[in-house]
């Protein structure tokens, strides 16, 4: 049971948690990536960025936790009773290849006990950056200011 | 004020509390007692983060940064990260999970 601090739902902990079991290579982007590195930001998602070629082991992990995992969708989708903040990113606008950025990646307790790869903050800026959507381009003062905050402390 | 009047008068002990509180019930005791401590932490709170505004700015001073970014940065570092993820998740801050 999680935390009733945890934003996520049991169900999407339990997902995350066959993901990480799995010998799964993935990490988390986006503004949730941002926020889990103390960037002020909302967001209505977590967006887990997964190295291709993993589709079998996806789906059984996924159904391990009963949701389902959508391969043929474009974008590919996590779909499940009780899961609906976990997004599926295949590409990430502005960034090197999967390996590069995995391997740079920072480790951060994103439930507790569950250490998940987070993407740095500088690079999510980058990300936003190239991808350019009205909303990506609101939250790049914010995650500038707050890039400089973490470097000064 | 005279200081050794004031330390004459003590060596007779405290005189004025003790029978305040026995003139009072005890549901009253007990509430003056919780709006003191309630008063203790809210300027505990206060000065903590009066202090973490001083250090925002000092950071702001040095890199350039948003002070109020700073201010917020400096307040999610103090929390778990699965909390700022809580924080930062809308369905989440608007109470919509199920079982968040």
């Amino acid at each position: 049971m999680p935390s009733p601090l945890v934003g996520l739902t049991s169900e999407e902990v339990e997902l995350l948690r066959s993901l990480a079991d799995a010998p799964i290579r993935f990490m988390v982007v986006g503004m949730g990536a941002a926020i889990l590195q103390n960037a002020p930001g909302v967001t209505q998602d977590l967006d887990l960025w997964f190295a291709r070629r993993q589709t079998d082991l996806l789906t059984m992990a996924c159904e391990r936790v009963g949701a389902t995992y959508y391969w043929r969708s474009n974008p590919p989708q996590i779909a499940g009773p009780g899961i609906d903040q976990i997004d599926v990113v295949w590409n990430c606008d502005g960034l090197r290849d999967f390996e590069d950025e995995y391997e740079d990646a920072h480790e951060v307790e994103v439930v507790p006990g569950l250490v998940l790869k987070v993407l740095p903050l500088d690079r999510v800026l980058a990300s936003k950056r190239a991808a350019g959507r009205p909303k990506d381009k609101a939250a790049l003062p914010m995650l500038r200011e707050a890039l400089k905050a973490l470097k000064g402390i | 004020m005279n200081k050794n009047a004031v330390a004459l008068g003590r060596l007779g002990g405290l005189k004025g509390g003790p029978a305040r509180a026995s003139a009072l019930t005890k549901s009253r005791r007990v509430a003056i007692a919780r709006s003191g401590g309630l008063a203790r932490w809210r300027n505990l709170d206060l000065r903590i983060r009066a202090n973490r505004w001083i250090r925002a700015r000092q950071i702001a001073r040095q890199t350039g940064a948003d002070v109020e970014v700073a201010e917020q940065v400096l307040f999610l570092q103090t929390i778990p990260p699965w909390e700022r993820l809580a924080r930062g998740l809308m369905r989440s801050r608007l109470g919509r999970n199920r079982r968040a």
